[in-house]
């Protein structure tokens, strides 16, 4: 057991209204809300990926030896950049089904903000995207990691070309149309907000309150065009010669791999060109055999992971497991490979975190998640066990308070934590 | 300062049963509470710490609060007064839930669907599909989910209007206003491809590859990881609405097809950026926008009109392409499902390397738009837009009644042409005025919202309500019509309407949602299961959702009494649900009928199974598979999919069926989760409730229910001993589905419980009244609203009303036809 309690914890600005872990509007989906500035964080960035199927942890935690779901990370030189933790959950129900995997980064709250989201007003409040939602491929079940701050699940891109076109741009924007239908649509929400007063001061009281929202909305929306109207005159970057996507697109859960390596690769480009500063990832369950190399497994990766502890399957579900960590390796050495503007590696700068909140997929448990933590300034150690695996566990909110220091953000709360693991990561 | 109020003082109640001597209401609260409750919720040590009297409610006491929330939730649940002590008599029950509402209601606002609403998600795509003829319209990712968790996503609380929705809205807003008036300059697409260029995937192309030709494809894909033996044109998509002219190079290798006709390609429009496209494999729901017959037996050039909107690809399919035959291997022997998952595998791989006589591709060129589709030209009146006011009037004001579902306002004519007219003036087009004005109908609040003003609705009002209530969308011609001249309100045209309604396709609508949030459908379509523990197959799931569905549709349109809801003696069931069920008969194994369906597009669809006209060789537990507690959509709904949970469907069963909601769990007691994989039984699980007092309270009407049904499991098949994990050592454990209710009554299984529902059957009157209430008003029922289905309730005939009849009932109460 080597967590310890931080004593150092940051100064918490008193008084104003940060009551960080609730969303300002509960009520009222997607409302504009207040985040905290944060001050110049030790990081900048946040990459936030989950499996539905767990990993395999005797072979993910870096406990003694480079285990071989860690060897793909090892072997791109990143000893000393990575950490992995056991003994985190949200301390949740233990019990069957695939249903609360979706919390892994919001904490066992049901509908409240994840992690990513909480950040993304902030970080991302100068980049073409606020925010992406990724997932590769096809979703056999809703994917999402991410929940806005009603706890409403966003969307996610699930076609490599859809992030690519994101990216780089697609293709000849009709800039002069585009033009025409924001400024007009400007004018539009004028004129519509001039006639809807009309309309609420005929209203009876309960009306006009609910009226209220419709002219709030139409605020909200003139901000969005206006950023709209500023990016539409500005160039997407240029993509990197010799990167190609395959001319048919498969998004199909059998050719998930393809996929995700598509998306890690694409990610890395997104970062470095800085189109946005906070992505979530998921990597979806599916029934299917998966192809790799060209040929199908033998099973599903779903019925894989329900190994049973035989071990021809597990030697299955490792193969997948491999993959997604060869993926993550890429994503990250490309990242130690750029430089950020203060001359840092953009690895330091980004804060990625990969786990699952489906702690044993063979037995449907979720308790002791596999997480792993990469880059962003920490005080890497390889590993941190902060419980027996069982029930002592802690709190894997926690873990992610530390992350949003490390990030800049002056909270020593989120969602279900109850302390912090700055003692040991920074 | 606190308030105490007085049961029975904060509102003019009307009594409907002044039973034992309390005229006046205030008398009622005191009277009930010192009859029942106070032997032992009363004196200096109360039992639970709960005082019941009245008289001592803190209205600003959350602790309070709770109790007499729990306290009226338990009475209306049977649960209390307890077993043993005097029960007070039906009406009475009621009337004191119906007293503790409104003194809680004291506290805060009552329930109220005075606000004004916005459409929900699929009222809005359905609204826009009516009101503007425009046959697939999808919302952009963006657009905002409903708030899960309500009872229905018609309930006015939950339909708050974001930023997120508004986004959205001006998206659409641009994208159907340029599917109604292109804007000058549209692109035009053309498109030629030959094989090379079509399908230069390899793991896709090898379906449609055959040896020794170089040129040609063959539509013998079989669909096999998402490929339904399709193909289409990637380098194509639809710039703009409107005709596409297709040329395609093709012949066929047979005078007939499967079903005797000449080979014929079927064309589907798509659209490439919808994410559920993958699984185009399981739809049948893709608009056929074209065919072509191929009759020819050297390649020639055909050619055909697509009819395309905005965004849209599509596919070509050949629909009736010769299938491969099934070897006898493939058909089932008991217990030998993995050996034929490996014979699938192996044949499937043989089949799309098989010759059967096809369709032979070479080449396609898709060119357009060469013209305007249909509707477009409607909308127009035959004509293109001109300068001035008249042209614009004429376009934008018929729309604009439509859509804000009532007659304009001088002031909203004169903004909405002003506005129009202007802007044409400033683009130098009148297409850019009548763009501009198809986008801000749209945006506009008397579109978006729609209801508004309190108490009784006018005539367009109600003709709104009921339109969303059975249709889901806006009122037609004929129902504003009816507004107009004033006679919706009269009862015979009233009830005309409804079973017009009820009989037009747009009620499948009502079906489908109401189904989907009474009867779990929704969570039917959507719940994970494992295949591991269940017999399963995306086809059982099918046929459990339309298998419910035409189970309630079935006794809408006939009208059958509400109680067939309870029990029946028929139920709908496809082939792979019998399969799941164990009904014999069926030599076929569900990877068979998987692999059927790859080669068909078409899913199978369920049928009607009377069970007097069952043979003795079914076994007698699926003759007892009537009523809504046999549809295997249920229980799919109240589990995991991983293993069933008796006390979900306990709880299932008192809100749906016999109305007692059980109260929340006391704020301060940890859930209790149950791990039944490694427990002795179920039972023993659950008695672990029992043993906690506050537990036990609610939980000895939950469990028993819930146990009573455990021989269904968590996929709606029948089983008679539970899962075990492979290689587990715990041997297989029996289900034992008895259990006893409260009141002593006993049950052993399904159908002990079913008839111990029918033994009270206006309780189920009441719940489905007071559904039916809360979404087609899209308010919790409020204190009159329970008055309306307490007279309903008491009014229903001998062998209970036929649904529709109910239905009728329910729109012409005074409660469906006021705002509260």
């Amino acid at each position: 057991m080597t967590r310890k309690q931080s004593r150092d914890r940051r100064q918490f600005l008193k008084g104003a209204s940060y009551a960080l872990a609730l969303p300002l509007l509960p009520s009222l989906p997607g409302a504009v809300e207040a985040t905290p500035e944060p001050s110049n964080g030790k990081a900048k960035r946040l990459v936030c990926v989950g499996t539905q199927l767990g990993f395999y942890k005797p072979e993910f935690f870096a406990e003694s030896d480079t285990p071989r779901l860690m060897q793909p990370i090892s072997d791109a030189g990143l000893d000393g950049k990575f950490t992995t933790i056991s003994g985190l959950d949200h301390k949740g129900p233990t019990g069957n089904g695939h249903e609360l995997v979706y919390t892994l980064y919001t904490g066992h709250v049901v509908r409240s903000i994840s992690l990513d989201q909480f950040v993304a007003p902030t970080l991302g409040s100068d980049t073409r995207y606020e925010s992406l939602q990724l997932c590769c491929g096809e979703a056999q079940q809703k994917a999402s990691l991410s929940f806005s701050a009603s706890g409403l699940p966003l969307p996610v891109t699930l076609r490599p070309s859809a992030l690519y076109a994101r990216v780089f741009g697609a293709g000849s924007v009709a800039l002069k149309r585009q033009t025409y239908l924001i400024d007009s649509g400007k004018s539009l929400l004028d004129e519509l907000t001039g006639e809807a007063k009309v309309v609420s001061a005929r209203a009876n009281a309960p009306d006009r309150r609910k009226l209220d929202e419709y002219f709030t909305s139409i605020r909200a929306v003139e901000e969005k065009l206006k950023r709209r109207r500023d990016w539409l005159d500005r160039p997407f970057p240029v993509p990197p010669e010799g990167l190609e996507l395959p001319v048919e697109e498969n998004v199909d859960g059998s050719f998930l791999l393809d996929n995700e390596d598509l998306m890690w690769d694409l990610m890395a480009l997104a970062v470095t060109n800085d189109s946005t500063r906070v992505i979530s990832m998921t990597i979806p369950i599916t029934d299917r055999a998966l192809m790799v190399n060209g040929s199908f497994m033998s099973e599903g990766y779903h019925r894989l992971s329900h190994h049973g502890n035989k071990q021809e399957k597990i030697s299955g579900l490792l193969t997948i497991e491999e993959r997604h960590m060869q993926g993550a390796s890429r994503f990250l050495k490309a990242l130690s490979e750029a430089q950020d503007v203060d001359g840092r590696s953009m690895l330091d700068s980004t804060v990625t975190l990969i786990g699952s909140a489906m702690g044993d997929a063979a037995a449907h448990r979720r308790t002791n998640y596999p997480l792993f933590v990469a880059g962003g300034g920490f005080n890497h150690r390889r590993h941190i066990s902060c419980g027996d695996g069982t029930v002592a566990n802690t709190m894997a909110c926690d873990l992610y308070v530390t992350v949003l220091q490390q990030l800049g953000f002056e909270v020593d709360k989120f969602s279900t934590s109850e302390s912090d693991l700055n003692g040991v990561l920074t | 300062m606190m308030t105490a109020v007085r049961i029975g003082l904060a509102a003019g109640f009307v009594g409907l049963a002044p039973a034992f001597g309390a005229d006046a209401p205030e008398a009622f609260g005191s009277e009930f509470t010192a009859t029942y409750c106070q032997g032992c919720h009363g004196g200096d040590n109360p039992s639970g710490g709960f005082h019941a009297d009245p008289s001592a409610y803190e209205s600003q006491d959350g602790k309070s609060r709770e109790q007499w929330a729990r306290a009226g939730a338990l009475v209306n649940a049977r649960l209390m007064p307890p077993r043993q002590a005097p029960q007070p008599p039906a009406d009475l029950r009621e009337r004191f839930l119906s007293e503790v509402q409104v003194l809680l209601a004291a506290g805060e606002p009552e329930p109220s669907d005075r606000l004004v609403r916005r459409m929900n998600r699929i009222e809005y795509l359905n609204t826009l599909r009516d009101l503007l003829g425009i046959r697939e319209i999808r919302l952009p990712v963006t657009y905002p989910d409903d708030p899960p968790g309500q009872r229905f996503d018609t309930m006015v609380e939950g339909t708050h209007l974001t930023p997120g929705h508004l986004d959205a809205y001006q998206q659409i807003a641009i994208d159907i206003a340029d599917r109604m008036v292109p804007l000058p300059g549209m692109p035009v697409a053309k498109v030629t491809s030959v094989r090379a260029s079509i399908g230069q995937d390899p793991s896709r192309t090898k379906f449609f590859l055959r040896d020794g030709d170089e040129t040609g494809l063959y539509f013998t894909g079989v669909n096999i990881a998402g490929w339904s033996g399709a193909l289409w044109d990637r380098a194509f998509i639809a710039q703009a609405s409107g005709v596409y002219r297709v040329r395609i190079k093709a012949s066929a290798e047979a005078e007939a097809g499967a079903d005797g006709k000449p080979l014929r390609l079927g064309f589907y429009a798509l659209n490439p950026g919808d994410y559920n496209l993958p699984k185009r494999a399981l739809r049948v729901d893709l608009p056929r926008v074209g065919e072509l017959i191929v009759s020819n037996r050297e390649p020639e050039t055909l050619e055909t009109e697509v009819h395309l909107e905005r965004g849209e690809n599509f596919q070509i399919y050949c629909e009736n392409r010769l299938r491969k035959q099934y070897p006898p291997a493939l058909i089932r022997t008991p217990g030998n499902t993995a050996d034929l998952r490996r014979l699938l595998a192996s044949y499937l791989e043989e089949s799309y390397e098989s010759s059967e006589p096809t369709i032979r591709f070479e080449s396609i060129e898709i060119s357009g738009p060469i013209g305007p589709l249909p509707r477009q030209v409607r909308f127009l009146g035959g004509r293109t837009p001109t300068a001035g006011r008249a042209s614009a009037e004429a376009i934008l004001l018929p729309l604009a009644e439509r859509a804000f579902r009532r007659p304009l306002t001088p002031g909203e004519r004169e903004d909405l042409i002003s506005g129009a007219v202007s802007h044409a003036q400033e683009a130098a087009d009148p297409a850019y005025g009548i763009h501009y004005g198809i986008r801000k109908i749209l945006l506009s609040p008397q579109f978006l919202y729609r209801e508004s003003g309190s108490g009784s609705l006018d005539d367009y009002g109600l003709a709104s309500r009921l339109s969303y209530f059975l249709w889901s969308s806006m009122p037609d011609a004929r129902l504003l019509e009816l507004a107009a001249a004033g006679q919706l309100k009269q009862a015979d045209v009233l009830e005309g309407e409804i079973s017009r309604m009820v009989r037009d396709s747009k009620a499948q609508r009502f079906v489908k949602h109401f189904t989907g949030q009474w009867l779990g459908n929704r969570k039917a379509s959507a719940v994970m299961v494992c295949d591991v523990r269940h017999v399963w197959s995306e086809l059982i799931r099918h046929g459990m959702v339309r298998g419910t569905e035409m189970f309630f549709d079935e006794i809408l349109q006939q009208n059958r009494s509400i109680r067939t809801f309870i029990d029946s003696d028929f139920t709908y069931a496809n082939e792979p649900m019998r399969i799941a069920w164990g009904m014999p008969g069926n030599e076929v194994s569900l990877r068979r009928l998987e692999a059927d369906q790859r080669q068909s597009l078409l899913w199978p669809e369920p049928e009607r199974l009377e069970f007097a006209s069952l043979g003795p060789d079914v076994p007698a537990h699926v003759k007892t598979r009537g009523g809504v507690l046999g549809l295997s959509g249920v229980f799919a709904a109240t589990g995991d999919g991983v293993e069933s949970s008796p006390i979900l469907r306990g709880v299932w069963v008192l809100e749906n069926l016999l109305g007692r909601p059980p109260p929340p769990p006391p704020s301060d007691v940890p859930a209790l989760v149950a791990d039944i994989s490694q427990a002795e039984s179920v039972q023993e699980v659950l008695a672990a409730h029992q043993k906690i007092e506050t537990c036990a309270i609610c939980h000895s009407a939950i469990d028993p229910i819930g146990l009573a049904l455990e021989n269904y499991d968590a996929a709606g098949g029948w089983r008679m001993s539970y899962y075990r994990e492979e290689g587990s050592a715990v041997p297989q454990a029996p289900v034992q589905a008895v259990s006893e209710m409260p009141d002593g009554t006993k049950l052993a299984g399904a159908q002990d419980l079913k008839d111990y529902i029918m033994a009270s059957p206006g309780d189920f009157t009441r719940t489905l009244t007071g559904l039916l209430i809360e979404y087609g008003t899209g308010r919790e029922l409020t204190a009159r609203d329970r008055r309306t289905v307490q007279q309903i309730v008491a009014d229903e005939p001998e062998r209970g009303y036929g649904f529709r009849d109910l239905i009728a009932r329910v729109v012409s109460s005074e409660s469906f036809a006021t705002r509260h």
